[in-house]
C-alpha cells in the first residue's frame, strides 16, 4: 500500500497537466489519417474508410459491429455533407457525439467506437458501434445455492450492472466510474445506495481506488488486494461475490460494491469476518435452519483449525488427558508408525493439499478419480503400510471436510492453510502452543479492519442489535435493523409491527 | 476511544490473572473456613477505593494519574511518583509473567525453559499493542467472554462439596477476617487501570457505573470460587493445596478430555493477557508522557528490558517472597495510596480553582 | 516499522524452532501405569507393583505386570524403569492398591506421593486388598482379560451404582486432613480368577483398624450420603406375618428393596454428652420377597415397613459400635461436632478420644413406596 501513494499523487498531478495541452485533431485530412495509424501503431485491424464526400470514418474493426456500420453508418453517411454537424445528424446510432481531442479519439476507438473526420474540421464526430465478446449468463459456480435466483455475473461490467440495476430499481443507486491500469486500462465501478451508504466510507473507497497506480487490473481479484486494509493479514478483509442478489443484499446494507470489468467476482466493503461464514441461502431458508447452519460452519472452522493440532499436542505432550476408552484404539493405530505424531499430521496434511490441489486443476471427471485414488487407495495403503495411524486419517478427512463447508473461497483457503502453523506449535510445546497460536490469532483478529471498520463486529466492539443477523439469525421481523457496522444513513430497514402482520 | 461498556470487561480481565489460581489458601491460613467473609471484605474494599479513583479522575475533566500527580506536586516530585507507578506496572507485569510460568513448569513443562515461556508471552504483548488501546481492550473483552463458560464447570467440584464446612459461621475473629481480606490484595488488584485508561473513555458519566459492575462480578466470581473450595476441600487439604483453583479442576472429566487441568492451565494464557497488556500499556504511556517520547516505542523498550528479568531463574520461595513483597507494596499502593491523592485533589481543589485545571490539560 | 516485525518475527521463530521445544511425551513410547499396588515386605520396604498398558496390537497380553522392592514408591518407580522398555509414566494411574498390611502401618505417605504428583489423577480410585496385591496382580486371569481393567471397572460401577462409598484420591485425602472425619477405603480380595469386593475397610486417621462387609458398608453409604440407587437384602423374622399360603418357606423373611431416595440428617443433641441424634429417611420399592405376602394389604406393609425399620436401625447402631470400638469415625460425627460447637478447636486426636464415648441416637424412618407393576 505504502509506495502507491506517491506514485499515485505523481499521476493526478500529471493528468491536471495533460488537461490543459491535449492535442488538438488534426484539419487536413491526411495528417489526420497519419495521426491516427501512428498512434495505433499500424494494427492490421485498424480500418481507415475514405468517403467520396471527404469524410473519413476510422474504427477497429474487431471490436466493432459490422452490421450497425453498414446499415447506421456508412449507408446513411453516402450522400451527406461533409460536416461535423451533418454527419452527427445523419448517423443513427442511440449513443454518439462530438470529440475535440486525440487522446479522446484514441479511448473512444479502443473501446468500439467509430469516428468520422470531416476534411476541413477541427471536431470529430464519433459513434458507439461497438461489440464485445461475451458469455451468456450461467449459474454461480462456486456459491451455487438451492434456492434463491440461479444467476451469476458475467465479464462483462454493462451486463453485471445491469443486472444489480434490475434488482434495484432505484434512482439512488450510484454509479462511479474509474480506469484504472496503465497497460489495461480496466474500467471500474463503484456502485453504492446514496441515502444508506455512509458519505465517509464511500469516500474511503474512491480514495483508495483512485490512488492504485498498478499497470494492469485483470480481475477483482486483483483489485481486491490492492485495495484491502491490511496486506500482510491473514485473513481476507473484504469479501468477493459472483451472485447479484448477494451484492445487492451488500448495497442495501449500506456497503459499497466494487465492479471490474473483465471479472465475474464483485467485491463488498465494508465487512466483517462473520460475513464470510455466511450465504445468500442463510436468508431464504428458516430462521432456525439458517442459525443452525451458521453455527455449523463457525464450529467447523474451529474444528478444521484445530482439531489436527489438537490430535497432536495429546499424543506428543497430553497422553493423560486421553480417555482410558480411546486409549488403546490410539496407541494401536500409532504403534507402527515410525514417525512422531507432528511428522505423521504434516504428512497427511500435505498429502491431502496435494489431492485437492491436483483435483482442482484437473477436468470434473477425472478430478473425481484422482479423489478416488488418492483418497481411498492411497489413505487405506498408508495405514495397511503402517505410514499412518487410520485415527488421524479420519482426523485429517474430517477438518478437511470442516474447511470445505466454509462458503466462501478464499476464507476457505486461509482456513486450511492455518493448520499448518498451528500444528508446528501444537507439536513443540502441547496444549500451551495451540493457545499461543489461538491468542496470536485472535490479536490479529482484533486488530484487523475492513474498509476502516472493526474486522470482528458486532462482537467486538459489542453491538447488541446487530447480534440477532451475526452467527446466528434471527426471524426476518427481528432483523429490521441495518448493521452498525456500515454506519448506514438510514437504519431502519422496515418497520417490525407492519411486516409482522 | 473506548465504549464505556467494555470498562466492565477491562476491569474484569485485569483483576482476574495468576492470583485466582491459588488465592484460597492463604486467606484460608489466615480466616479459617470463614475465608468467604474475607473475600467479601476485600470487595467491599474494592469498590470503596474504585469509588475513591473515580472520584479523583473525576475532579480533572480527562487526564490520567500522570496528569494528576504531575498537576498536584510539579514536574520532580510528580514525575518521581509517576515512575514508581510505572514501576508497580512493570512490577506486576513481572510477578504475573513469574507466576504463570511456576504453574506451567509445575504442572504440564517442568522442562520448558524461562526464556521461552517468557518469550512466547512477551511477543503475543508486543504483537497487540502494536495494535494500541484498541486491540488491548479487545482482548480484553474476548478474555471475559472467551472464558465464561470455565465457571460453569465448577459444577464439577459443587457435587463433591460438603456445606458443613462452612460452618459454624463467623468463628474466625475481626483481625483475622482482615488479615485475610488483605491477604486477598494480589488477587483483587488490577483495578487501578481506571487510573490510566479514564482519558480514553468515551462517555465519562458512566464510568463508574461501569466500574463497579466489573469490580461487582469479580466479588461474585471470587466468592462463589471460595466458597465452593472451603466446602470441596478439607481444611487441612487447603492449607496444603498451593494451586485451589486449579486443582479444582483436576475432576473435571469430559467424556472426550479426560484430564481438564490441563486445558485450563494452558488456557490460562488468555486469562493473564489482558493483565500484562493494560500493565505494559500503562507502564509505557507513563515513561512516554514523563521523557515525551512516542508510547510503541517505549513499550518496546520495556518489554526488551522486562524480558531480561524474566529470564532468571528463581526457585519457589524466591519467588513466593517476591510475591508477598509485592502484595504488600500493592497493598499501600492501591489500598493506601489513592485516599492520600484524592484529599490532595481535593485540597488543592478548593484553594487553587483555576490554575490546577489549566496545568493539568498542559500536561496531557 | 514493518520491517522490523517481520524480522522480529522471523527471528523469534527461527529461535524457537532450534531449541526450548518441550520434551515429548509420545503416547505409544510411553509405558503407562493403569494399576499400582503396594506391599511390605519382610524387612520393612515397599514392594510396588505395576501393571502397564501393552500398547501394542501384536503381543500376547494387553498388560505387563512389574514388581520391584524399594525403601519409597518412587525409588520403586525409578528401579522399574530399568525392567521396562518404555518410559513410566502414571499419568492414566487408574487404581491405586494398597495391601491390608501396608494400610495398617499408614497409608498417608504412598496417598501423599499420589496426591502430590500433578500428572495423577484426582479420581483415582484407592482400594485395600485383602492378602498380597503382587499375588493379585500377577494372578492368571481366565475369565478376563485384562485385570487392571476389570478392578477399575468393578470398583467404578459398584461405586457410581452406590453400593460401596466411593474412595477416590481426592476424597481420601479430604477425609485424612479433615479432622473429624477418617477415610474409607474398599477392600477387594482376588479367588478363583474373581475379584471380589468384600468389604470396607476402617480406618483410623490413615491406619487401618478394622473391616465391615458389604451390607454395612451399604448403611454406612447410606448415613454419609443422600442416595439414589442401590438395592439392599435385609432378613427379618416373619412373626406377625400373614402369609397367603402356609407353604414352609425359610425360615427368615428375605425381602429385598431397591432405594429410591434416603436423606440421612446428623445433629449434635448435647456437646457435653456428645449426644447425636442421626435420623435415616429412607423411600424404597420392593423388588422381591421370598415369601407369600399380601401385599394388597396395607396393614401387611405398614408391618414390613415397621420390622424392616427397627431392623435397619439395630443393623445401623451395631455399625457404629462396631466403628467406635476401633476409634474409627468414618461417619463424620467429628465434622458435626465441628459444624456444631463454636471454636471447638478440635484435632485429631482429641476427637478420635471423644469420639469413643460418643452416644449416638439412631432414629429410621421407612417407606415402601410400590411394591411392582402388578398386585
Amino acid at each position: 500500500m505504502f509506495f502507491k501513494k506517491k506514485k499515485a499523487d505523481i499521476l493526478n498531478s500529471m493528468n491536471k497537466k495533460n488537461l490543459d495541452d491535449m492535442e488538438l485533431i488534426p484539419v487536413k485530412k491526411e495528417d489526420f489519417i497519419q495521426r491516427m495509424k501512428d498512434l495505433l501503431h499500424h494494427s492490421a485491424d485498424l480500418h481507415i474508410k475514405e468517403l467520396q464526400n471527404g469524410l473519413t470514418l476510422v474504427y477497429v474493426d474487431t471490436i466493432t459491429d459490422n452490421k450497425m456500420i453498414n446499415e447506421d453508418v456508412l449507408a446513411r453517411l453516402e450522400d451527406a455533407q461533409p460536416t461535423p454537424d451533418d454527419a452527427l445528424k445523419r448517423i443513427n446510432v442511440g449513443s454518439s457525439g462530438k470529440l475535440k481531442y486525440v487522446e479522446e479519439i484514441i479511448d473512444k476507438i479502443l473501446k468500439g467506437s467509430v469516428i468520422i473526420h470531416s476534411d476541413g474540421y477541427p471536431i470529430i464526430v464519433e459513434a458507439a458501434v461497438g461489440t464485445q465478446e461475451n458469455r451468456s449468463l450461467t449459474r454461480p459456480e462456486n456459491e451455487s445455492q438451492v434456492l434463491g435466483p440461479q444467476l451469476a455475473f458475467n465479464e462483462s461490467l454493462a451486463t453485471n450492472i445491469s443486472l444489480i440495476r434490475r434488482y434495484l430499481t432505484n434512482p439512488n443507486l450510484c454509479n462511479e466510474s474509474f480506469t484504472l491500469g496503465k497497460q489495461t486500462n480496466s474500467g471500474i465501478s463503484l456502485l453504492y445506495l446514496k441515502d444508506i451508504a455512509d458519505e465517509e466510507m464511500v469516500e474511503r473507497m474512491r480514495k483508495r481506488i483512485q490512488k492504485i497506480d498498478v499497470d494492469s487490473i485483470l480481475d477483482s481479484s486483483t483489485l481486491v488486494q490492492l485495495v484491502e486494509d491490511n496486506s500482510l493479514a491473514i485473513f481476507p478483509q473484504l469479501l468477493m461475490t459472483e451472485r447479484p442478489d448477494r451484492a445487492c443484499a451488500w448495497l442495501l446494507n449500506g456497503k459499497v460494491a466494487v465492479l471490474v470489468d473483465g471479472s465475474v467476482q464483485v467485491i463488498g466493503a465494508p465487512l466483517s469476518f462473520f460475513e464470510f461464514f455466511q450465504s445468500m441461502e442463510d436468508e431464504s431458508v428458516r430462521w432456525q435452519i439458517a442459525t443452525f447452519l451458521r453455527l455449523l460452519r463457525i464450529f467447523s472452522m474451529i474444528v478444521s483449525i484445530f482439531f489436527t493440532a489438537i490430535y497432536v499436542a495429546a499424543l506428543t505432550f497430553h497422553y493423560e488427558i486421553i480417555p482410558q476408552t480411546l486409549l488403546i484404539p490410539l496407541g494401536e493405530s500409532r504403534s507402527l508408525v515410525p514417525f512422531p505424531p507432528i511428522f505423521e499430521a504434516l504428512l497427511l496434511e500435505i498429502m491431502i493439499e496435494l489431492l485437492r490441489e491436483a483435483g482442482a486443476r484437473l477436468p470434473t471427471k477425472v478430478g473425481q478419480t484422482m479423489g478416488i485414488v488418492g483418497g481411498i487407495v492411497v489413505g487405506t495403503a498408508a495405514v495397511d503400510a503402517g505410514f499412518t495411524s487410520n485415527i488421524l486419517i479420519i482426523i485429517i478427512a474430517v477438518s478437511a471436510l470442516a474447511s470445505f463447508t466454509t462458503p466462501n473461497y478464499m476464507m476457505g483457503n486461509v482456513i486450511r492453510i492455518l493448520r499448518f502453523p498451528l500444528i508446528l506449535l501444537a507439536g513443540f510445546w502441547g496444549f500451551y502452543g495451540l493457545m499461543i497460536g489461538f491468542c496470536f490469532l485472535l490479536i490479529h483478529l482484533i486488530k484487523q479492519e475492513s474498509l476502516g471498520t472493526p474486522f470482528l463486529a458486532p462482537f467486538y466492539p459489542p453491538r447488541f442489535s446487530d447480534w440477532p443477523d451475526s452467527i446466528i439469525r434471527f426471524p426476518l421481523a427481528w432483523t429490521n435493523k441495518r448493521p452498525h457496522l456500515t454506519r448506514p444513513r438510514d437504519r431502519i430497514k422496515f418497520q417490525t409491527r407492519k411486516s409482522k402482520e | 476511544m473506548v465504549n464505556t461498556f467494555l470498562l466492565v470487561f477491562v476491569v474484569h480481565s485485569m483483576q482476574l490473572g495468576v492470583g485466582i489460581q491459588g488465592f484460597q489458601r492463604i486467606i484460608f491460613l489466615e480466616a479459617k473456613h470463614d475465608a468467604w467473609i474475607s473475600v467479601l471484605i476485600s470487595g467491599v474494599a474494592t469498590a470503596v477505593v474504585g469509588f475513591v479513583m473515580v472520584k479523583t479522575l473525576f475532579a480533572y475533566e480527562s487526564s490520567d494519574i500522570y496528569g494528576i500527580q504531575y498537576d498536584l506536586l510539579g514536574k520532580w516530585l510528580g514525575n518521581a511518583l509517576n515512575v514508581i507507578f510505572v514501576l508497580y506496572c512493570l512490577g506486576a507485569f513481572h510477578v504475573i509473567v513469574r507466576n504463570y510460568i511456576e504453574v506451567i513448569q509445575a504442572w504440564i513443562f517442568p522442562e520448558v525453559p524461562n526464556w521461552l515461556l517468557a518469550l512466547t508471552l512477551v511477543y503475543l504483548v508486543y504483537y497487540a499493542l502494536n495494535g494500541g488501546l484498541r486491540t488491548v481492550v479487545g482482548v480484553s473483552f474476548f478474555s471475559v467472554v472467551l472464558s465464561l463458560w470455565l465457571t460453569l464447570l465448577l459444577a464439577y467440584p459443587f457435587q463433591f462439596a460438603k456445606w458443613d464446612y462452612l460452618f459454624p459461621m463467623f468463628e474466625a475473629n475481626i483481625p483475622e477476617l482482615l488479615k485475610g481480606a488483605k491477604q486477598m490484595t494480589f488477587t483483587v488488584i488490577g483495578f487501578e487501570i481506571i487510573y490510566t485508561i479514564f482519558p480514553y473513555l468515551r462517555e465519562k458519566d458512566r464510568v463508574h457505573r461501569h466500574m463497579q459492575f466489573g469490580l461487582l462480578f469479580t466479588t461474585i466470581l471470587y466468592l462463589a470460587l471460595m466458597v465452593v473450595s472451603l466446602a470441596y476441600f478439607s481444611g487441612g487439604q487447603l492449607e496444603r493445596t498451593i494451586w485451589g483453583t486449579l486443582s479444582l479442576f483436576k475432576i473435571v472429566r469430559f467424556p472426550f478430555i479426560e484430564r481438564f487441568e490441563y486445558v485450563a492451565i494452558t488456557f490460562w494464557v488468555i486469562l493473564i493477557l489482558p493483565n500484562l497488556m493494560l500493565y505494559m500499556w500503562s507502564a509505557s504511556r507513563g515513561i512516554a508522557r514523563i521523557l515525551n517520547k512516542k508510547e510503541k516505542k517505549v513499550s518496546w523498550l520495556l518489554l526488551g528490558f522486562i524480558y531480561l528479568t524474566l529470564i532468571f531463574p528463581l526457585n519457589r520461595l524466591e519467588i513466593n517472597m517476591m510475591n508477598d513483597y509485592f502484595a504488600r507494596g500493592a497493598f499501600y499502593l492501591i489500598f493506601g495510596y489513592p485516599f492520600v491523592l484524592y484529599a490532595a485533589v481535593l485540597i488543592k481543589k478548593k484553594f487553587f480553582k483555576k490554575e490546577g485545571e489549566a496545568n493539568a490539560k498542559n500536561s496531557d | 516499522m514493518r520491517k522490523t516485525a517481520t524480522k522480529l518475527m522471523a527471528l523469534s521463530l527461527a529461535v524457537f524452532l532450534i531449541t526450548g521445544c518441550a520434551e515429548p511425551k509420545t503416547l505409544e513410547r510411553m509405558g503407562l501405569i493403569t494399576t499400582v499396588g503396594y506391599d511390605v515386605t519382610e524387612d520393612g520396604k515397599i514392594s510396588t507393583t505395576i501393571i502397564l498398558l501393552q500398547i501394542d496390537p501384536e503381543a500376547p497380553q494387553d498388560f505387563v505386570v512389574l514388581t520391584t522392592k524399594a525403601a519409597t514408591s518412587k525409588g520403586a518407580r525409578i528401579k522399574t524403569d530399568l525392567k521396562s522398555p518404555k518410559k513410566l509414566q502414571s499419568g492414566q494411574l487408574r487404581v491405586a492398591l494398597f495391601s491390608e498390611e501396608v494400610v495398617k502401618l499408614g497409608l498417608i505417605n504412598l496417598a501423599d506421593t499420589l496426591a502430590r504428583d500433578p500428572s495423577i489423577s484426582d479420581l483415582t480410585y484407592l482400594a485395600v486388598v485383602e492378602g498380597s496385591t503382587k499375588e493379585l496382580l500377577h494372578a492368571k486371569n481366565a475369565k478376563f482379560s485384562n485385570i487392571s481393567q476389570l478392578i477399575y471397572k468393578q470398583l467404578d460401577q459398584n461405586i457410581k451404582g452406590e453400593t460401596i462409598p466411593s474412595s477416590t484420591l481426592q476424597e481420601t485425602m479430604h477425609d485424612y486432613y479433615s479432622d473429624g472425619v477418617d477415610p474409607v477405603l474398599p477392600i477387594i480380595k482376588g479367588a478363583d480368577g474373581e475379584i471380589e469386593i468384600i468389604g470396607v475397610a476402617l480406618i483410623k486417621r490413615d491406619k487401618m483398624v478394622g473391616k465391615i462387609n458389604a451390607q454395612e458398608a451399604f448403611y454406612l453409604k447410606l448415613i454419609n450420603d443422600r442416595y439414589k440407587a442401590g438395592s439392599i437384602e435385609l432378613m427379618i423374622s416373619p412373626e406377625g406375618f400373614k402369609f397367603t399360603s402356609n407353604s414352609s418357606g425359610p425360615d427368615d423373611l428375605a425381602v429385598v428393596l431397591d432405594t429410591i431416595s434416603s436423606r440421612s440428617d446428623i445433629n449434635l443433641i448435647s456437646k457435653d454428652n456428645l449426644d447425636f441424634e442421626m435420623k435415616i429417611q429412607l423411600k424404597t420399592r420392593l423388588l422381591e420377597i421370598n415369601q407369600a405376602l399380601d401385599l394388597k394389604n396395607p396393614k401387611n406393609v405398614k408391618m414390613l415397613e415397621k420390622k424392616l425399620g427397627e431392623k435397619m436401625k439395630s443393623d445401623i447402631e451395631g455399625l457404629i459400635a462396631k466403628a467406635q470400638a476401633v476409634e474409627s469415625d468414618p461417619f463424620g460425627l467429628g465434622e458435626i461436632y465441628r459444624k456444631s460447637v463454636r471454636h471447638a478447636d478440635l484435632t485429631s486426636d482429641k476427637w478420635h478420644k471423644m469420639y469413643a464415648e460418643s452416644k449416638v441416637n439412631v432414629k429410621v424412618e421407612f417407606e415402601i413406596l410400590r411394591t411392582g407393576v402388578v398386585e
